[in-house]
């Protein structure tokens, strides 16, 4: 059950919680503990992984004791490379082995030397990299100071493990989570109901949006060799990606925060509107905020952050953001969308001064409106113009989806012409692709109430717990039946889980 | 602890208001697994939806042309069939057998009735007949057993292609309890279907689309006689109704089919005598439907006279052609069965005119045998003895 979105987690969940709310609140800890790790253990692909969450959580949590204990800076800082050198080690040895063995023989080949064989990609376990990087987190924080080392092991093995996270995440930090975990909160009502909605409402995302969207780019993205697709096509798809990759790891996430609002705990928001963000910037910090905040706290300050001048800030920028393609998956096609963001950013950085003196001077910009959708446009674009690589790869994971991507980029501009010379066979070619009638009215709804009831500051549940029960029962209603009669339950996995 | 009853009322409270909510959104539920079950177009709970088709069309008593040509999944239409029947609607009376029980008819019998003799029939899809009505609990009241004389050969079982040897295996372990290693279906997987949003989504495309029935498959057209129609019919008591042409066939032509079976009866070859463990399952299986209180009649019917006097001539190669019919009488007696027919048709009496080929008695011939249930009762209970009186002649 690597999934929120399988048949199998409602009645996991409810059965989770029906015990949990029964028994006495200093045991519900232990009881989450170990539904977490039933939750891993139930998919048999991940069964042989548990030795590796256990023995994650049982090295940084005896790492972090010993940390605290030391006194010499230079045997606490051999003791937390050792501990992090173990936890990247793993990361590496599963995420990256086969493609840095794969880069690494293909240079050797190319050198003339033969006989190196490619290493062979292996198995990741689901979560090793929210995993890993809660538990890289906490030991640094216990190395800072910023937080005193747990001394109970289980409630430490729950922080890492806690099964509404390990999916998609959020990745959290100690010391937002793990004091909760151990003091859960007494049942309440409404914080439980504010919970459900929040489930149900990533269920509506998931299914409604992101599985529709996906239909329609896979019917592109999977079919590149095949179809000869030309720009107009290659364009949509693209830009519909941006969007389900969007509603399907907030979909993901909105399901974990949910099922932790339900337990009594407060996990991060990781989405804000990044794709109403009005600029590349802003959109990053709305953007899978966990991780790009876990970036700037463990790496891009350490490296020196924008402290020391305009050319090292960049550098650290574009080194945070390749790490951070190559924490999405083990290619090359990753490793250029990590890149061409941090480009983005560098740019968006170094122009920003003249961008601001020529939209004094534009026009459009004296209407609000017209400036902040120009703007939100043109950063949509951007983004999608890096999601190009980040779904290549999803396709031909290793260095084919790199060639896929250029391919997309190559037969961007064709077609056009077409288009416009025969209009009437728009529909029949935008009906080859799955976006009928019908899929068009229900995902141009379905986005409608996305972007209206997120487009409060306060998260969607608490807006939702705030209406009347007249609305708020036909609102149930609603997304229920649109998911009975509009969902595409084809594919129950998270983009984000595989990574 | 002034607190603690105030605590436990807002609790109280509270998991009313969480069950209620519950309760509101059961409805959608309801209706996943009502449209689920309901339309079920791929046949988890009702059947194939092909089958389906052909089923309602059954139920709507409708003749039907093409069955022939779905041989192969007969079966799964008695299944689909009977998972559609309801109380009401079961029949008092059904005949299992081969198709040389199939021409046995509502108007013979005289009650309501429905002839699931499956084409070819062998023991295991004898029982399996029976175990389709059973496993649903729609058993009738009076079950007509046409028992064919290779039933106990062991020999044809590997020539069996439309058997379903877990089906099998499943009731005589189950329900005869005489154990026979078997992989049982999980239940579960199926009932998983109910839930399934997706297949909420194909029940309701499929609602959409018209009934489908297998393209080859048709109902005989609304004021056509059958009788003058020149295909096969299946009629709506499942009985068969041969083509015109093969009705009227010149005796000629179905004389050569009799000489033909003398070269080896159907089934019936290398069949020394019958196989004793299987006539203790059939054994087992007469106890089990009469304690649950059905009324049981065999029928026998009969074989051209040639091929009969050719089965005498080689009494050891056919040995198990008359020991049968003696087991069968034999069990006749000893549970109070009635034995209609007999393999003899000098017993019959019967000609070779009596036959549509080799094989199959012409329906006015087995008219002749069974005399109806309501008469067939009264005889049973006034301790008629309704055996032949023609002996059965020794090999």
């Amino acid at each position: 059950m690597s999934s929120f979105f399988s048949v199998a987690f409602p009645v996991f969940f409810a059965g989770v919680c029906l015990v949990y709310f029964v028994l006495p609140r200093a045991v519900r800890p232990f009881w989450l503990l170990a539904c977490s790790w039933l939750f891993y253990l139930y998919d048999p692909q991940n069964a042989g992984f548990i030795v590796l969450l256990a023995g994650a959580s049982i090295v940084t949590w005896a790492a972090a004791l010993v940390l605290e204990r030391l006194q010499s800076r230079s045997a606490r800082r051999i003791c937390l490379a050792v501990t992090l050198f173990l936890c990247f080690g793993c990361l590496f040895y599963y995420k990256y082995f086969g493609f840095f063995g794969e880069a690494l023989s293909g240079l050797l080949r190319a050198a003339g030397l033969r006989g190196f064989a490619a290493a062979p990609s292996l198995l990741a376990p689901v979560g090793i990299s929210y995993f890993t990087f809660a538990a890289a987190g906490y030991v640094i924080d216990v190395y800072r100071g910023k937080y005193r080392a747990e001394r109970n092991p289980l409630y430490y093995a729950l922080f890492v493990g806690f099964f509404p996270c390990i999916v998609t995440g959020p990745i959290e930090r100690a010391p937002g989570l793990l004091s909760q975990l151990k003091s859960p909160p007494p049942f309440e009502y409404h914080r439980v109901a504010g919970g459900l909605f929040r489930i149900l409402w990533g269920f509506f995302k998931k299914f409604v949006i992101a599985n529709t969207l996906g239909g329609v780019v896979d019917a592109v993205y999977g079919n590149l060799q095949y179809r000869g697709y030309t720009g107009p096509v290659l364009l949509l798809a693209s830009l519909l990606y941006t969007y389900q990759l969007y509603c399907d790891f907030s979909a993901g996430c909105d399901v974990a925060i949910g099922a932790g609002t339900v337990f009594g705990f407060t996990l991060t928001e990781n989405f804000r509107q990044p794709l109403r963000a009005a600029s590349f910037t802003a959109l990053w910090r709305r953007w899978h905020i966990s991780l790009t905040s876990w970036f700037r706290d463990y790496l891009y300050i350490p490296l020196g952050g924008n402290r020391k001048g305009a050319l090292r800030r960049n550098l650290n920028q574009l080194f945070v953001f390749l790490v951070s393609g190559l924490w999405h998956g083990a290619s090359l096609s990753m490793a250029v969308w990590g890149l061409l963001n941090g480009a983005y950013l560098c740019i968006g950085k170094a122009t920003e001064g003249a961008r601001l003196r020529l939209a004094r001077r534009n026009p459009l910009y004296r209407l609000r409106p017209a400036k902040r959708a120009i703007q939100c446009v043109i950063v949509y674009l951007l983004f999608t113009s890096c999601i190009v690589f980040f779904r290549a790869s999803e396709v031909f994971p290793g260095s084919a989806g790199l060639q896929d991507a250029l391919y997309v980029y190559a037969h961007l501009f064709t077609g056009w012409d077409s288009l416009f010379a025969a209009p009437a066979s728009v529909g029949r070619v935008l009906a080859s692709i799955g976006l009928t009638w019908q899929t068009v009215i229900v995902l141009c709804f379905g986005i409608a109430v996305v972007e209206t009831l997120e487009s409060a500051p306060a998260p969607v549940s608490r807006v939702i717990r705030k209406a009347p029960i007249v609305l708020r029962w036909p609102l149930y209603y609603a997304l229920c039946l649109a998911m009975l009669l509009f969902g595409s339950f084809a594919n129950s996995g998270s983009i984000y889980g595989r990574f | 602890m002034k607190r603690l009853p105030l605590i436990c009322l807002n609790r109280l409270i509270s998991a009313v208001r969480l069950t209620a909510g519950a309760l509101l959104l059961t409805p959608l539920l309801a209706l996943v697994v009502y449209v689920n079950y309901s339309i079920d177009c791929q046949g988890y709970f009702l059947g194939d939806v092909d089958l389906r088709g052909i089923v309602d069309l059954i139920l709507d008593g409708k003749d039907i042309i093409g069955f022939d040509r779905i041989l192969s999944r007969q079966r799964e239409v008695l299944d689909t069939l009977v998972a559609n029947m309801s109380d009401d609607t079961v029949p008092e009376t059904i005949a299992l057998g081969s198709s040389r029980a199939m021409q046995l008819s509502q108007e013979m019998v005289g009650t309501s009735f429905y002839n699931s003799s499956l084409s070819g029939a062998d023991f295991s899809e004898l029982l399996c007949e029976f175990y389709l009505y059973d496993r649903r609990g729609r058993l009738p009241q009076n079950i007509i057993i046409g028992v064919d004389p290779w039933i106990f050969n062991l020999d044809i079982d590997a020539q069996s292609k439309r058997a379903d040897p877990t089906l099998y295996a499943e009731f005589v372990s189950e329900r005869l309890g005489i154990p026979i290693p078997y992989e049982a279906e999980d239940p579960a997987q199926s009932w998983q279907y109910l839930f399934d949003l997706s297949y909420f989504q194909g029940n309701l495309d499929s609602l959409q689309k018209e009934a489908v029935t297998d393209g080859e498959v048709q109902p005989v057209p609304d004021g056509v006689d059958p009788y003058t129609l020149d295909a096969e019919i299946r009629r709506p008591d499942g009985s068969i109704l041969y083509s015109l042409s093969y009705r009227n066939r010149p005796q000629e032509e179905i004389d050569a089919d009799i000489l033909y079976q003398t070269n080896g009866m159907s089934f019936l070859a290398n069949y020394p005598e019958p196989d004793a463990e299987r006539l203790a399952i059939f054994e087992a299986w007469i106890r089990y439907m009469q304690e649950k209180g059905i009324n049981l009649f065999f029928f026998l019917a009969p074989y051209p006279p040639g091929e009969y006097d050719n089965a005498l001539a080689k009494a050891e190669e056919y040995g198990g052609f008359f020991g049968a019919e003696e087991a069968v009488r034999a069990l006749g007696r000893k549970y109070n069965i009635p034995v209609y027919g007999s393999y003899d048709p000098y017993a019959i009496p019967a000609e070779s005119t009596d036959f549509y080929d080799g094989l199959h008695p012409r329906s006015e011939c087995v008219a002749r045998i069974f005399p109806g249930i309501p008469k067939a009762l009264a005889d049973r209970d006034a301790g008629i003895d309704v055996s032949l009186s023609h002996p059965v002649r020794e090999p």
